[in-house]
């Protein structure tokens, strides 16, 4: 699907520090694919691919889509699943709904995240049967040195 | 199981002040003055927590809190897992502030939308303080759904109930550790859950471990029992 660009005329797209960028006036709905990286500070919704690159959502960026990329930085607005072969940042004012797929992830304080986030390494081999392993609580060894008696605030 | 104050034990003094000495508590940013709204406590489950999910395969954890990236990075680094961010205090609140308390019973019941025994473990932090009757049996449910046999539950419950309208963010220091960080809310905790209504509300859980701390919480370590899942 090409992508429709609403005004045209107050469209922005252009390079900034190496990378292109898609301008705060843009709106672009439908696929996206490039081969270098990419900042975006307009709105974009369908689907982003960059596979090899990184993908930087600006503060003013607004984004409903799935993405794809080596990385994606987010100071702006991403609704949708993000898959990234290395890194996913949120910094402190971004904000992202939806599932994240990274080895490495950081969301800085501030950040607004809700989703599930899957750190699980590839080619990870099992430990166990995928049950978590822990004694019955009777056969439990104690973590702390055992307390002297004391007396119990409540009737537990 | 143990259950008393761990931390007036002679031992437990000793041993806080030889981490400190150590280097390994950050009892204090320099520069910050040292309040209760951010305070660094021991936690004495969260290491069989994370153990137990260490031995899990690429485990599935939901956090009932909000977004903490350091936690992020901490349970990815020692688990290489799956979380899931649930944030049920920002939906309590925005209930509340909306005037809908009401629908909280309601809603929570269609929250958490996993698959039956598919969760590894839970952080549920002391969400059931700010929930009452009702509401703290739909969660319940839920939880005793998704859990997998085998699959664990941390939960924290105040022994004082206060009249601040805050919630609390748990950051995680370190396996042994947690920062307990005030953040605004206007909902105030509803109740103090005594151990024997924890042993009810979450039946047919079994309680792993159980630890009456210094400061005002009870932490409690509940297991789903592995034979065969009783239904509420």
């Amino acid at each position: 699907m090409a992508p429709e660009i609403r005004n045209p005329i107050e469209s922005r797209l252009g390079t900034t520090g190496g990378a292109a960028l898609i301008g705060r006036s843009v709106v672009i709905k439908g696929e996206l694919e490039g081969s270098e990286d990419l900042t975006i500070e307009g709105q974009v919704e369908g689907k982003i691919e960059l596979r090899d690159h990184t993908l930087t959502v600006g503060e003013n960026g607004r984004i409903k889509a799935q993405v794809f990329a080596k990385s994606v930085v987010i100071l702006g607005e991403l609704v949708g699943n993000i898959n990234a072969s290395e890194t996913i940042d949120i910094r402190d004012k971004g904000s992202v709904d939806g599932d994240l797929v990274a080895p490495r992830v950081a969301i800085a304080e501030g950040a607004h995240f809700r989703g599930s986030i899957d750190m699980q390494r590839k080619g990870q081999a099992p430990t166990k049967a995928g049950v978590p392993s822990m004694a019955p609580a009777t056969a439990l060894p104690a973590i702390a040195p055992a307390p002297p008696p004391a007396p119990r605030r409540d009737g537990a | 199981m143990s259950d008393g104050e761990n931390d007036r034990s002679l031992a437990g003094w000793w041993t806080r002040v030889r981490e400190t000495l150590q280097g390994r508590v950050q009892t204090h940013i320099p520069g910050v003055p040292l309040l209760e709204e951010d305070a660094v406590h021991p936690s004495r489950t969260l290491r069989p927590f994370l153990d137990a999910m260490r031995d899990a395969h690429a485990p599935v954890i939901v956090d009932f809190g909000p977004v903490v990236g350091s936690n992020v990075n901490f349970l990815g680094e020692q688990l290489s897992c799956k979380i899931h961010v649930e944030d049920l205090y920002a939906d309590i609140d925005r209930l509340t502030r909306a005037g809908q308390e009401d629908t909280l019973a309601a809603f929570l019941s269609s929250r958490l939308p996993y698959e039956p025994g598919s969760v590894d473990g839970v952080l549920a932090w002391d969400l059931f303080d700010y929930l009452q009757g009702a509401e703290a049996e739909a969660l319940a449910r839920r939880l005793v759904t998704s859990l997998k046999p085998g699959g664990l539950v941390m939960a924290l419950f105040s022994t004082v109930l206060t009249e601040e309208l805050s919630f609390r963010k748990y950051v995680i220091v370190d396996s042994d550790h947690l920062r307990h960080r005030r953040e605004p809310s206007v909902r105030r905790a509803k109740r103090v859950w005594l151990a024997r209504d924890v042993e009810r509300l979450l039946a047919p859980f079994e309680v792993a471990e159980s630890h009456l701390l210094t400061h005002h919480q009870r932490e409690t370590l509940l297991r789903q029992p592995l034979a065969g899942r009783k239904e509420r």
